[in-house]
């Protein structure tokens, strides 16, 4: 985080791409999964998303204030570049369908977890990205609730049937063994 | 309800196995699509240069007019041919620099003349 402001500071002061770059190189692992894991579609799709959010982040960096870490903001600004995109296409009906088939090929080109990729690809949304916010990307409760603009409750509430969704589809045998207990 | 060694197992794996791609391709495409940089000067800079380049057209064009007037040997003909010159000179540097005495300090020399009558 202080290496983070550090960065922003030298690119606000004097433009400086290198340390853009940097900001770049170490946050786009963080946007460019969150917007593969909610997005589903191409890999490709997610990445053009995922540019227009660092340039956004680059036109807006002296609104950033230092109040969540600078990954939240940029996942909150993905978020809402997702929105916009999902309003757009008047796609988001089918767009579960969509994610799970082409999933596969996104999550195999990058090397992930397969079975974790079609597992989570099937949850709804909101525990999807709850889900990737608090442990793939490693934010807060709070930050991730105020990255989905829900109350950090409502955020905890997805988190738990998130991961109970996920523990059955992904240990179906455990899963029975725990709804008979 | 879940246990919570089983939502371990589920956030480890969560953690370990994210989907975090990264390289530098991606980084690279960012950089070039950031809107190019405009080298702008900063202001009192910008202001400083602009009154130097008047000051210095002002004195260019004051010792002209003393070399006019001593090479026609003075006097006051040599005064009004001077004076003749350098008006079109002074008209022609203000058109190119912009005005080389700015409107406020006319004012006041224009007063202090009033004054002084």
């Amino acid at each position: 985080m202080e290496m983070d402001a550090l960065l922003i500071a030298r690119v606000l002061r004097n433009d400086d791409r290198v340390a853009f770059g940097e900001l770049v190189r170490r946050h786009q692992g963080a946007v460019r999964g969150f917007l593969r894991r909610m997005q589903g579609a191409s890999g490709d799709f997610a990445d053009d998303l995922a540019q227009e959010t660092f340039l956004k982040a680059h036109r807006s960096l002296a609104h950033f204030r230092g109040d969540a870490s600078f990954v939240a903001w940029l996942c909150a600004i993905a978020a809402n570049e997702l929105r916009a995109e999902w309003r757009r296409r008047r796609r988001r009906a089918d767009f579960l369908e969509v994610s799970v088939h082409e999933f596969v090929g996104t999550v195999d080109a990058v090397g992930g977890d397969l079975d974790l990729a079609v597992a989570l690809a099937q949850l709804p949304e909101t525990q999807r990205a709850a889900l990737a916010l608090c442990f793939e990307h490693g934010l807060t409760h709070e930050e991730a609730a105020a990255v989905l603009q829900c109350p950090v409750g409502t955020l905890k509430s997805h988190v738990a049937r998130g991961k109970q969704r996920l523990r059955a589809l992904l240990e179906p045998g455990e899963a029975d063994v725990h709804a008979r207990q | 309800m879940s246990t919570p060694d089983s939502d371990d197992v589920i956030e480890r794996r969560l953690r370990d196995q994210g989907l975090r791609p990264a390289d530098a391709v991606f980084t690279r495409r960012v950089l070039d699509a950031l809107p190019r940089r405009t080298r702008r000067m900063d202001w009192p800079l910008q202001r400083s240069f602009a009154i130097t380049t008047r000051v210095g057209v002002m004195l260019a064009l004051v010792v002209a007019a003393e070399r006019g007037y001593r090479l026609l040997g003075g006097g006051p003909e040599a005064l009004l041919v001077v004076l003749l010159a350098l008006l079109p000179a002074f008209a022609a540097a203000q058109s190119l620099c912009g005005a080389l005495v700015p409107v406020s300090t006319l004012r006041v020399l224009i007063r202090s003349a009033r004054n002084w009558r």
